[in-house]
């Protein structure tokens, strides 16, 4: 017998109303745990699902307007989404952090998403932004996590090791040989929840753009070699992030004089 | 007259505290501190905690820089000489003992490897620092945690002796070690200090070890130096009650 051909599922607001009953009774049930978390919970739910209908519309948007130079902006817009929140969660600002990771989220996100999307998928027009939105976002995300895991890692390990840092330092070695430590401890914890999506991806989890092309009708097969270019290209944004991050950012903690400021991170 | 070893002219030092609404806290730990050391001078700086001993040494490695005044290395600014040069003649013990990498070998031979010596090389050396601080040359193969309070205190001592400094400092390096174990380590300074020696200088809130230790004492009190006598004079005169007052009143 011949498998019938995959039907698209389609999805109207009202489906989207009951999904949401089900975010309602779980809501429900943690506030009468007592904790104080109903609210917070609501709000974030909320403010992603409001996030993602604007990404509808702004694709809708874009498409009309059918111009390169707002594609470029939007995606522009998201980097620097993406550097605001990738260089949140330090207790001590450093200087020209923003215009780092500006840097590092930058390139990576030009370097990945143009060879992804010109080298591999050679989608026609090049600025089309069904394809480079979505897949920027994808990009972004992961070099948004990877600078900022490896950020705050970093900054905290210094603040517990500081004595071994400056020891070294006062032994005679240079900035780069005082940080080996750190510096290895942070990139490994900026690749753990990549390591840990690795090891579950298709046993326990299907990829994000696999569910979404089965629901939309694609053949499992189609579905598998765009999950499997989406993985190489995660992978590809949080090695490159981290790496940026780590090669640009350490020596924003000491002096010229290679003295470990006082306050950082 | 001879340029002294160690100069500190006029210093100033303030720590950073942190800003409250826009406004930059800040503490002042040494005020106006001159002291001159020479090339055979065995030191203790005695004071209370929070009295800027530590604060003095590492102004002394470069650690940190004085906000005001000078210091000078036989005569020389120590902003005009090459950092990691200076951090060879000037070698800082830590108060707290933390040892890296795996092995005994790993810690007394950091400074030579990063200084470029082949791994035999610094082995040789390291071996030679060890015997100095009174342990065995078998030392290098053991492990950092096979090692006891007294082994761990000799091993720190010879990581920065073995780069054979001109000035010596260490930061309470008896700090967490037992009585007997202290005076032991203080036999071993005794030991180093010879004409060709580096300069001894010793942070210590403990008079007992101002006694065991030190030629002449430099009393520090809240930043500013209070006496500085021989270790003869301060001990049989005032200066140790005016030290045991200060070190009362801050409970040692």
């Amino acid at each position: 017998m011949i498998a019938s051909a995959p039907a698209a599922l389609s999805i109207t607001v009202a489906d989207l109303a009951v999904g949401g009953l089900l975010v309602a009774a779980t809501l429900v049930l943690l506030a009468f745990q007592g904790l104080g978390l109903t609210r917070e919970v609501l709000w974030s739910t909320g403010r992603a699902l409001l996030q993602v209908l604007l990404l509808g519309a702004v694709l809708s948007l874009l498409l009309d307007l059918d111009r390169w130079y707002w594609v470029v902006t939007t995606l522009f817009l998201m980097t620097l989404a993406a550097v605001h929140r990738g260089t949140h969660g330090l207790r001590h600002s450093l200087p020209f952090l923003k215009l780092i990771a500006l840097a590092s989220i930058g390139t990576t996100v030009l370097v990945v998403v143009g060879f992804v999307a010109w080298l591999v998928l050679h989608i026609r027009p090049w600025h089309s932004p069904l394809y480079l939105v979505p897949l920027a976002g994808m990009v972004l995300a992961n070099a948004m996590n990877g600078f900022n895991l490896f950020l705050c890692r970093f900054a905290a390990t210094i603040r517990q090791r500081r004595d071994e840092v400056e020891i070294k330092l006062s032994l005679g070695a240079d900035v780069r040989e005082s940080v080996q430590t750190p510096l290895r401890d942070a990139i490994r914890t900026a690749m753990m929840p990549l390591g840990n999506l690795l090891v579950v991806v298709g046993v326990i989890q299907v990829p994000g753009i696999m569910t979404g092309q089965l629901f939309a009708g694609a053949s499992p097969m189609t579905a598998t070699g765009f999950a499997a270019l989406m993985i190489e290209a995660a992978v590809a944004a949080i090695l490159m992030s981290t790496i940026l991050a780590a090669l640009l950012t350490y020596r924003l903690f000491f002096t010229p004089a290679m003295q470990l400021k006082e306050q950082v991170g | 007259m001879s340029v002294p070893r160690l100069r500190f002219e006029r210093i100033q030092k303030f720590h950073f505290h942190g800003t409250v609404r826009g406004h930059v806290e800040t503490a002042e730990v040494l005020r106006d501190v001159e002291l001159e050391f020479g090339a055979d001078e065995q030191v203790a700086i005695l004071g209370p905690a929070g009295a800027g001993k530590t604060t003095l040494l590492r102004l002394a490695c470069r650690l940190e820089d004085p906000n005001g005044g000078m210091i000078y290395l036989d005569g020389r600014d120590l902003r005009t000489l090459d950092i990691r040069e200076l951090r060879r003649h000037v070698g800082l013990v830590f108060q707290n003992h933390v040892l890296f990498g795996e092995s005994v070998e790993d810690n007394v031979a950091y400074g030579l490897r990063a200084r470029g010596s082949t791994r035999e090389q610094a082995r040789e050396r390291a071996g030679a620092a060890l015997e100095r601080v009174g342990l065995d040359r078998s030392f290098l193969d053991r492990k950092n945690t096979s090692l006891n309070a007294s082994q761990i205190a000799r091993v720190v001592l010879g990581r920065t002796l073995v780069l054979e400094p001109t000035v010596l400092l260490l930061d309470e390096p008896a700090a967490h070690l037992d009585a007997a174990t202290a005076r032991d380590l203080f036999a071993v300074l005794e030991d180093l200090h010879t004409p060709a020696g580096p300069t001894l200088l010793c942070a210590t809130t403990r008079l007992e070890e101002a006694r065991l230790f030190a030629r002449r004492v430099v009393l520090l009190v809240a930043g500013e130096v209070v006496t500085d006598l021989p270790a003869d004079e301060f001990l049989a005169g005032a200066g140790v009650d005016k030290a045991r007052r200060f070190l009362t009143a801050s409970g040692y």
